[in-house]
């Protein structure tokens, strides 16, 4: 069992059904969407690794409650963002969402995932994505869950011939919160990008995992994630570029930013680079600093108070990446709510 | 005789324990356009980061007072609502924070008045033309990927915004080519209220025979060592710092 999660710090609503999600811009040509059940499912087994820890992805495979198999029909071009918006109450507490995309070839798809409200629960999910050949896929992951939320979400990617698959996560929400992205590019030219961000505060503990697999010549990816953290928060970042042999040509880098808004603030970073193949370039960086004083005091100079331009300066880091977010209500809500909210006190 | 707007007495201002002002006296009347001139490092920037109140630049002696009362202790941005302006040497970028949005926020913070939608946008359109910058600006992040001269427009920008009584200009020129420079000097001039003063920190004559100041100021060693007119920058340009260092 992976020993950064504080199991013992979960608690977990006994076994209930989950019936609070709304679906926004699915009638749309090209997409179809059903619920998730075993039938669907039993067309999507698979061995390769994923997830944050075995007892988790089994947790969600053995008892989902929640979850849609969302296809996109081939060569079609899907103009409005698709939003699941998975909504947390006091009788959906416990959600178990099972998510299964499948993008035919030379589609483009965006679709959105808003893990929201609540006040305490559980949350524990798989999202799979099947990106096949010349397929355009956003996919973007916000969690914004209640303070006494335990989060957990394993996702499974799967890059086809010269698809391109954009990622990103937007995690602010949750007591415990911790995903893994894991990402196959088996076929040649295939391209994956996360552009990911993260606001803790408190006593927040964020657990992020990339682990991206080249198999395939020419295939790239990059992976960024930026973050600030405030007051005990503490993150780590596990970033694991695996590049095998045959995958000549590949490009991967990853980079990680974190601001330390207090002293007391935990922020660990792993990146780790294997490679079987000469013909390639990786790179990666993690850094971690203070606000810059010199920018903080510009900042002030035109009028703001050292909280404003702390703020602001956390807002600097979020913005390019919520910015990137494809549904104005939920940016508008996080930009002008959620981190305000957690930046001044 | 116009009333003071700054008045420094015998300040002294330490940066990394180096002593860099040493006992500095200046006045600066409403309305008047007084420039500094000095070589390098005698503390011409020094001056204008002491007056906005960086505290990274310690006052260890003196006193700063704006309209009579002493702001020594004010924290910077109770210094910019005040109507303290400074003009960076090199601007910070902020990325992630758009020029509009800084510009809108910082300005409801400073003058306390929520304009309009409407009313910022007009002002935006109308400030920008007078620049001689693209409506483009007002959707990038501030200051990033800037060429100097635009990241000195863009404190010109902010500037028309704040609506500052004191607005102190460092370096204005450094990063301006001559088109850009009369612009600039010509936007500044536009914006200047009879009862705005303006500090013009510089090496050259070039930006002084735009704005044309009142009051020239030689700083050398950490003081103001000598005071004129538009005469003193055009006898400087001549002859040198040496020749203030002589004795003339």
């Amino acid at each position: 069992m992976l020993k950064r999660i504080p199991w013992e710090e979960i608690q977990k609503p006994a076994y209930k059904e989950y019936n609070a999600v709304e679906i926004k811009d699915v009638e749309q040509e090209g997409i179809s969407v059903e619920r998730i059940d075993a039938n669907i499912l039993k067309n999507f087994t698979t061995d390769k690794a994923y997830g944050i820890d075995p007892k988790l992805t089994e947790e969600v495979e053995k008892h989902y409650n929640a979850g849609f198999y969302i296809k996109i029909s081939s060569g079609k071009e899907i103009k409005k963002p698709v939003v699941f918006d998975y909504i947390a109450n006091l009788q959906n507490d416990l959600l178990l969402d099972y998510n299964v995309i499948e993008v035919e070839p030379y589609s483009k798809v965006t679709v959105v995932f808003d893990y929201n409200s609540g006040e305490k629960g559980f949350k524990n999910g798989i999202t799979r994505l099947i990106a096949k050949e010349g397929s355009t896929v956003n996919i973007v992951k916000i969690q914004r869950l209640g303070d006494d939320f335990s989060d957990f979400d394993n996702c499974l990617v799967e890059v086809g011939e010269k698809a391109t698959v954009n990622w990103s996560n937007v995690v602010i929400g949750a007591h415990i919160s911790a995903f893994d992205v894991s990402v196959y590019l088996s076929e040649e030219g295939g391209s994956f990008t996360a552009k990911s961000v993260f606001l803790g505060v408190d006593s927040q503990k964020y657990d992020m995992s990339y682990k991206v697999y080249h198999y395939a010549p020419k295939t790239t990816s990059s992976v960024d994630l930026k973050g600030a953290l405030k007051g005990s928060a503490k993150a780590t970042f596990i970033g694991n570029i695996d590049i095998k042999k045959g995958a000549k040509k590949a490009k991967a880098e990853e980079n990680e930013t974190v601001l330390l808004l207090d002293k007391t603030v935990r922020s660990i970073a792993i990146p780790a680079l294997y490679c079987a193949e000469e013909d390639v370039q990786a790179n990666h960086s993690a850094s971690a600093g203070q606000l810059d004083e010199n920018k903080l005091y510009y900042v002030m100079s035109r009028g703001f108070s050292l909280e404003e331009a702390r703020l602001l300066m956390v807002q600097a880091v979020l913005n390019p990446v919520i910015d990137l977010i494809p549904y104005d209500p939920i940016r508008e809500i996080i930009l002008r709510g959620h981190i305000g909210r957690r930046i001044i006190k | 005789m116009r009333e003071a707007l700054l008045e420094i007495k015998d300040l002294h201002v330490e940066v990394e324990d180096k002593h860099i002002l040493k006992g500095l006296n200046l006045t600066i009347k409403k309305g008047e356009i007084h420039a500094i001139m000095g070589p390098n490092g005698s503390g011409k920037s020094t001056l204008c980061h002491a007056i906005m109140g960086n505290p990274k630049y310690r006052i260890t002696g003196g006193e700063i007072l704006f309209e009579g009362e002493n702001i020594t202790n004010l924290k910077v941005n109770e210094r910019a609502k005040k109507g303290i302006f400074l003009s960076f040497q090199s601007p910070e970028e902020i990325p992630g924070i758009t020029v509009d949005n800084f510009i809108r926020t910082s300005s409801t913070i400073v003058t306390g008045q929520n304009m309009t939608m409407l009313q910022f946008a007009k002002e935006m359109q109308k400030m920008l033309e007078l620049l001689d910058m693209s409506a483009e600006y007002r959707t990038r992040y501030l200051n990033v990927g800037f060429s100097g001269g635009e990241k000195k427009k863009t404190e010109v920008l902010q500037m028309a915004f704040l609506k500052p009584k004191l607005v102190m200009l460092d370096e204005i020129d450094s990063g301006l080519d001559i088109d850009a420079l009369k612009v600039v000097a010509e936007t500044i001039k536009k914006l200047k209220t009879e009862d705005m003063a303006i500090l013009v920190v510089t090496h050259y004559n070039r930006i002084l025979n735009y704005l044309e100041p009142d009051v020239i100021s030689v700083l050398m060693d950490g003081k103001i060592v000598k005071e004129g007119d538009k005469e003193l920058a055009r006898v400087l340009e001549e002859k040198g710092y040496d020749f203030v260092r002589n004795g003339a």
